[in-house]
């Protein structure tokens, strides 16, 4: 058990060396001179020169590949071009309304696509699991940000009822702050609804057919606890890995839709970065966004032996 | 991380005849239904120059129409015909999806296999697929592309390079298992050399997972590039393409719903038939995967 532990940990720590080294070349294998790229289109001599210096540029690759892991290790991860400020200052004044859309989007699409995957399961080729096959065929197609523009024409331009876009702080209250995070919550969660639901009936399905189900039912068992003590228990497994790849998989979608409902979230901060050509803020987030999916899914490799004392390594 | 593959028995190939194709057509309506839709797609965007007028002329004095006889679907904040331009669009979603589908598969079909059958090379190169799969499709895309500028052709790269790890893993799992079988033994054995072996008897048996992962990754890719031209990074705002349109609307959607309604359906629909293309394959070559989803 402990050695499954130390393997599986060490081999996320080659995954994320792996990510380091592919964004570390990027920079200094892309076409002109990387410390021209971090200096911007309007900086001076100096500036370039004194980049170039501080980053070790006329090192060898590996000394500077060296010096740059020491420095995030460090928790410097580098100075934004267009404002001059730490990146990891201004990644952190954006994470609060990303954590708000994130935490709310898996609430949501966790307690909604689990329902709708048992429920579909229970009576294959019922109303519920004929309404899932077209659900889940929208939720893969419609692109995340054309769900949130008709989601704003019909229940904020059309109607009213919610608030077009933006964001209010939670410390300025509840209501306003979960008002603002509707539309854009759903419009996020409708294609992990799908996924999560999709997996979770097919996992279901597996289950339902073995003969421990059979004796369940002749023993008496009541539906609600054969779905929910029998099969949910023994089905956990596959659930709880794509819940684990939705959530790493969140941060494409919340910059698209927080571009559409102009939330001020790192996603926001990403497209400013686009723009303005920041590349140390872009180069910033893909690593933070890479080391969250390799935690994640770190995270989910070793709870299965929680959930399921059947696994033992 | 554990995946509930959809593992694809492979069996000799489906021998392909016409008449064999139309009887595969009939037994799988999801094939023809996406594969119908695609083509009508293909064809309506190829034929665009002969029937859906221009998509780049301005009139200033035609800010904003709603739909009419004239302008279908209205026109723009430019006074540009909106109909014209969703058809136009339809051409370079087609166009880069179809060609960053094509180049992850090509480049995941040679890496899969070469890993499949060389353990140096598998522990390397998977390695790097394990890394730039744990990198977020779109945060790769936006910084291949910020350092390097915007272009078709780059856009077309760095569609690709994201999607390639699940291509070659695929792969690379179909050549692990066919290498053991008998006839490849019995090849080698015969004396084939192994390029010919990895050519004559690997390639073809990884064909039809091939298939269905490309149609995942072409779908992918479609959306992939609309979204990085609606965030300002993909296909150059003089060439119209969905992504763009939706982009530079977006202000105007209380106005004239059309001007970002029309190239949204037209992607759904698009992205949507490349998905049920690909379903209907997954149930023709694997008919077990079918009763059980």
């Amino acid at each position: 058990m402990a050695a499954y532990i130390l393997r599986r940990m060490l081999s996320a720590i080659a995954v994320m060396a792996m990510v380091g080294i592919f964004v570390f070349l990027l920079l200094r294998l892309a076409p002109g001179d990387p410390a021209d790229i971090l200096a911007g289109d309007t900086a001076t001599e100096e500036m370039v020169a004194g980049i170039r210096a501080s980053l070790g540029l006329n090192d060898p690759l590996p000394v500077q590949f060296v010096y740059w892991v020491r420095h995030m290790l460090g928790g410097d991860f580098g100075i934004s071009i267009f404002s001059g400020r730490p990146v990891l200052e201004l990644i952190s004044q954006r994470l609060e309304p990303t954590l708000s859309l994130s935490i709310l989007t898996m609430i949501l699409a966790v307690t909604v696509g689990v329902s709708f995957g048992i429920l579909a399961a229970w009576r294959t080729g019922g109303l519920i699991d004929r309404l899932l096959v077209v659900f889940s065929a929208l939720g893969y197609s419609v692109p995340v940000f054309v769900i949130g523009f008709f989601l704003i024409y019909f229940f904020a331009i059309r109607t009213h009822w919610l608030p077009v876009q933006g964001y209010k702080p939670f410390e300025s209250g509840l209501g306003p702050w979960f008002v603002h995070l509707i539309l854009p919550t759903v419009t996020l969660s409708l294609a992990y609804i799908a996924f999560i639901a999709r997996v979770t009936r097919a996992s279901m399905l597996e289950v339902l057919s073995e003969d421990y189900m059979r004796t369940a039912a002749a023993k008496g068992a009541s539906s609600y606890a054969m779905l929910f003590h029998h099969a949910l228990k023994n089905a956990g497994v596959p659930i709880l890995t794509v819940i684990g790849i939705s959530f790493a998989y969140l941060i494409g979608g919340v910059v698209l839709t927080e571009t559409v409902f102009n939330i001020p979230g790192i996603g926001r901060l990403v497209v400013d970065a686009i723009n303005n050509r920041d590349y140390p803020i872009i180069q910033s987030v893909l690593i933070l966004a890479s080391g969250m999916y390799v935690l994640i899914n770190l995270t989910v490799d070793l709870a299965y032996t929680l959930i399921d004392p059947r696994i033992r390594y | 991380m554990r995946l509930p593959s959809a593992t694809l028995e492979t069996g000799p190939p489906v021998p392909l005849g016409l008449c064999g194709l139309a009887r595969l057509v009939r037994r799988r309506p999801l094939v023809l239904i996406g594969g119908g839709l695609l083509t009508l797609l293909v064809v309506l965007a190829l034929a665009a120059p002969l029937y859906a007028g221009d998509p780049v002329n301005m009139d200033p004095f035609k800010r904003l129409h709603p739909p009419s006889a004239a302008m279908w679907f209205g026109s723009d904040n430019l006074g540009r015909d909106v109909f014209a331009r969703t058809i136009f669009g339809a051409r370079i979603s087609l166009l880069v999806g179809l060609l960053s589908a094509a180049c992850a598969a090509v480049a995941g079909l040679v890496i899969g296999i070469l890993a499949g059958y060389s353990r140096s090379f598998d522990n390397i190169v998977m390695r790097v697929m394990d890394g730039l799969m744990s990198i977020p499709t779109i945060l790769l895309a936006i910084a291949l592309i910020s350092l390097t500028g915007p272009g078709i052709g780059i856009l077309i790269v760095a569609i690709a390079i994201p999607e390639t790890p699940a291509v070659a893993r695929l792969v690379r799992s179909v050549v692990l298992s066919v290498r053991e079988r008998p006839y490849v033994e019995a090849a080698l054995c015969g004396g084939a050399r192994l390029p010919k072996v990895l050519w004559r008897h690997i390639v073809p048996s990884t064909i039809p997972a091939l298939m269905v992962q490309s149609a995942t990754v072409c779908a992918s890719a479609i959306m992939t590039e609309a979204a990085l031209s609606f965030l300002g990074v993909g296909v150059p705002p003089e060439i119209p393409s969905w992504g763009n349109m939706i982009s530079s609307s977006r202000l105007f959607l209380s106005i004239a719903p059309m001007t970002v309604f029309a190239p949204g359906i037209c992607l759904a629909v698009t992205v949507l038939a490349v998905n049920l293309l690909g379903d209907g394959l997954r149930d023709m070559f694997d008919p077990r995967a079918k009763r059980r989803r």
